[in-house]
């Protein structure tokens, strides 16, 4: 995974920078929003280049989806028909699907950086239309939202009302200065060191050094060295996504609340990229099992919600790409799930939450069980 | 008002499984460890079979669920 969006510091400094006219604007008084949207043309032209194939695909996809999502918009109001919401859904999937697909033919070039994400702002949208969520589609604010720079490439994945509300409101002085421009500026202090500092480091002294052969030994530094690798990166590109969408006046979800100290992989979830597991939380696994409980597909709620469980962790995996090694990984994640919430239901469990070691020992575990999920992702395994 | 409270905490027993829910109706179900997603949706559920209102799980945010009284609160918008 590499996410180029502020890939070097060069990168993060400048678009720092470019954040000072949104300060200034909000210090005094005015609506920080105009400036956000106009400052999106001169980074995506930054990230993606302003003549090139990635520029292209993602103006093209950007058209087609907003054709879709207004197509919708209004002919929702005149056919109230769920075969048309499915239509909707499933044409919005069609780019990502093809892209990804692409790895297999040789139009293995094609695909920009964030279409996952942008996705799925976009998949939120006309779920979100069809439950009637939303009455008034405002072009601006709605393709801003999709295409909010910050967060375009991994995330945080915000929410529609969530992203208006603070969009549309101007923060008095003080409260800006304090909640959002200090905290911002901390914050991107923090993914320097966390990107170019600790996950550097792993990077360059542990997991390059390693022999090209695969032995056990170089398999289990490997899996240790690059679960914190991916933390203190993905945590880095956090940081900077987070605080500078703060600077732009945006309060953006968190991503991650200090995973490795989970006592269970259910717990883990709720602190290992936040954004993400709550959306495939809300808009998969809830759905799944509320649908399969309304029509009765399941007999017991526990079986509704384990093979939930199985379907959105695959679902997961998958996402991430049409390769053995995610289906793998998207499989173990769903079964760790299962066998967490059979041991969480257990008599051992209530035994053993009283015991003194009861902390230290179950974060180790669960640290192990985390490794080794992240092993699979890495395709170390299937790479020889 | 009654019957909301008392629909409420059948509810919320139902989803967590467990009459301590009736003990504080102020007491964090998130912290407590007494609601997870699986419980929300069971919510949705119950809340459908009594009542016949449909909802989606992203009709209902976390904070309605947190406690109890929350979740009157939120009965009262929805009910009615």
């Amino acid at each position: 995974m590499i996410f180029s969006q502020y890939g070097s510091i060069f990168s993060v400094v400048m678009f720092s920078l470019l954040l000072i006219p949104a300060v200034i604007m909000n210090l005094s008084g005015k609506r920080i929003k105009y400036y956000g949207i106009l400052l999106n043309i001169p980074m995506l032209i930054f990230l993606f280049g302003l003549k090139s194939l990635q520029m292209l695909q993602f103006v093209v996809f950007i058209v087609c989806e907003f054709i879709l999502l207004y197509g919708f918009y209004y002919l929702r109001k005149k056919v109230k028909a769920n075969w048309l919401y499915y239509i909707v859904l499933a044409l919005s999937m069609v780019p990502i699907i093809v892209i990804k697909l692409c790895v297999y033919t040789p139009f293995n070039m094609l695909g920009f950086a964030g279409i996952s994400y942008i996705s799925f702002r976009i998949w939120q949208l006309v779920v979100e239309m069809h439950d009637e969520h939303i009455e008034e589609l405002k072009f601006l604010d709605t393709i801003y939202f999709v295409t909010f720079f910050p967060t375009l490439s991994s995330g945080p994945i915000d929410r529609y009302h969530r992203f208006l509300q603070d969009l549309n409101k101007v923060v008095p002085q003080n409260d800006y200065i304090e909640n959002y421009l200090m905290f911002g500026l901390g914050r991107i202090g923090k993914g320097m060191i966390y990107k170019f500092g600790l996950a550097f480091m792993i990077n360059q002294y542990v997991m390059t050094p390693l022999p090209e052969e695969h032995t056990i030994w170089s398999t289990i530094v490997y899996m240790y060295a690059y679960t914190l690798y991916l933390f203190f990166d993905f945590a880095g590109y956090s940081h900077f996504a987070i605080g500078t969408s703060y600077i732009l006046g945006i309060k953006v979800g968190e991503n991650f609340n200090m995973p490795f100290l989970a006592h269970n992989m259910k717990e883990f979830w709720e602190r290992w990229h936040i954004s993400l597991s709550q959306w495939f939380g809300d808009y998969i696994y809830k759905r799944f099992v509320l649908n399969t409980l309304r029509n009765k597909v399941f007999k017991s709620r526990k079986t509704a919600s384990r093979v939930g469980n199985m379907v959105t962790m695959l679902v997961m995996g998958i996402w991430h790409g049409p390769y053995l090694f995610y289906i793998v990984y998207g499989l173990y994640e769903g079964a760790a799930l299962v066998v967490t919430d059979i041991y969480l239901k257990s008599k051992t469990y209530r035994k053993f939450k009283q015991m003194k070691c009861y902390d230290f020992v179950s974060r180790v575990v669960c640290f192990q069980v985390i490794a080794f999920g992240m092993l699979l992702f890495s395709g170390y395994l299937f790479s020889f | 008002m009654e019957n909301l409270k008392e629909l409420a905490l059948d509810i919320m027993e139902a989803a967590c499984e467990t009459d301590e829910v009736r003990e504080d109706l102020d007491l964090d179900l998130f912290e407590a460890g007494l609601i997870d997603s699986l419980a929300a949706v069971v919510v949705l559920v119950e809340l459908e079979e009594r009542t016949g209102i449909k909802l989606q799980p992203t009709d209902m945010e976390r904070e309605d669920i947190s406690t109890v009284n929350h979740f009157i609160d939120f009965l009262e918008k929805k009910v009615g």
